[in-house]
């Protein structure tokens, strides 16, 4: 008799987390695990330098030490200042996920519904983040090059051989960025995940762009300095922006630019009473 | 300036704008009506549920989000498609007054 359970796909979230001087990544990570149990109930694999710091709801935590991410790759963050992430290791995903079908998330990816697991049935190979939206409808992406932008903050992959030719073909982009920038007319002179995706998903769709690999909606995403969140009336969400006006919005996944928020006292009591609630 | 003039002030000043919130509620709701049906992803709308519902035969072929040929039992799609919708659009209704409430200062 054949077992049903093992012809079921191993579903799960794998996280990268490597602290930086100035950001605590897996003091974020812990707050975006536990959105992600609340609202996705999916099992957890977190890859970090630093396991001590990782909390409960993890299911498994990969211990990276061979890791790329131990070269900082400094660029000039959404806030026109000097940013140094530890961002290297993301093409490795394939490789070290436990799960047939695996959602990647960029730890400032707050999960706050269930959407994305809309998507677990229909991906065949990989889906991948194409549009953000602000409270303005303006999010800066590229300006120099014809390439559609891409967000690697979340990304849907399936084992598959195709699956596997995107991220082999990441890590190739980035080993040879200075050559992929060029050819592709890529202003920024630093690596950036996003890029290196968009350029991948570009040639595996025979150098012309697909609507085939794209999450069908838009996320949320705050790109200014964020001075605080919080639940009220009624799981609504008060974002105070720094010089702007607050914005008000119900629950939905949310991409936060701003790190800094996401390693305070307030957010981590924010999540608290999300997760707490109903 | 009185202190009342300055509290007014501070209060316009925290004040939430209406019209932002209501654009990022719309695209969410945009989000929220994706629905997973045999191994294909399709939005609900308005059209979906017109052409299921004027449609005779109990199978057919329908393309969802991603192009992709999806075969549907009409009555089993259109039932799971006006469930969605009408769950997406009452949490919309009530997101959106609760967001009109709170422009009052």
């Amino acid at each position: 008799m054949i077992d049903s359970k093992k012809l079921e796909k191993s579903k799960g979230v794998v996280l990268f987390a490597f602290n930086t001087k100035n950001i605590n990544y897996v003091k974020i990570a812990n707050q975006t695990g536990k959105l992600i149990q609340k609202f996705l109930n999916l099992p957890i694999t977190l890859i970090t330098d630093s396991p001590d710091q990782a909390s409960d709801f993890f299911d498994n935590i990969i211990l990276y030490e061979k890791h790329l991410s131990k070269k900082e790759n400094t660029r000039i963050g959404y806030n026109k200042n000097i940013t140094t992430w530890n961002n290297l290791d993301r093409f490795s995903a394939f490789d070290v996920s436990p799960y047939d079908q695996t959602l990647v998330l960029d730890v400032d990816c707050l999960i706050l519904s269930d959407n994305l697991l809309k998507l677990f049935d229909s991906v065949v190979d990989y889906k991948i983040l194409k549009t953000c939206h602000d409270q303005e409808n303006i999010i800066a992406t590229r300006t120099t090059s014809q390439l559609n932008h891409v967000w690697a903050t979340c990304i849907l992959f399936n084992k598959t051989d195709k699956s596997k030719f995107l991220f082999r073909l990441v890590d190739k982009i980035q080993s040879n960025y200075n050559y992929y920038k060029n050819l592709f007319y890529m202003a920024e002179s630093n690596f950036r995940n996003d890029y290196a995706f968009a350029i991948a998903d570009h040639i595996l769709h025979g150098y012309s762009s697909s609507k085939e690999t794209a999450i069908p909606w838009s996320l949320f995403t705050l790109p200014k300095k964020i001075i605080q969140f919080e639940l009220f009336e009624n799981e609504l969400i008060k974002v105070l922006v720094e010089n702007q006006k607050p914005i008000v919005v119900s629950l939905q996944d949310m991409h936060i630019l701003d790190k800094s928020v996401l390693v305070t006292e307030s957010f981590e009591n924010f999540v608290t009473t999300i997760y707490e609630k109903r | 300036m009185t202190t009342q003039t300055e509290v007014l002030l501070q209060e316009i000043k925290l004040a939430t704008d209406f019209q932002v919130n209501k654009r990022i509620l719309k695209e969410k709701i945009s989000t929220d009506l994706h629905f997973a049906y045999n191994n294909g992803l399709f939005k609900c709308s308005v059209e979906l549920i017109s052409f299921l519902s004027s449609w005779d035969d109990q199978e057919l072929v329908l393309p969802d989000s991603y192009e992709n040929p999806i075969k549907v039992n009409r009555i089993e799609l259109l039932t799971l498609a006006k469930m969605h919708y009408q769950k997406v659009m009452n949490s919309w209704l009530d997101e959106y007054d609760r967001l009109k409430k709170i422009r009052k200062i």
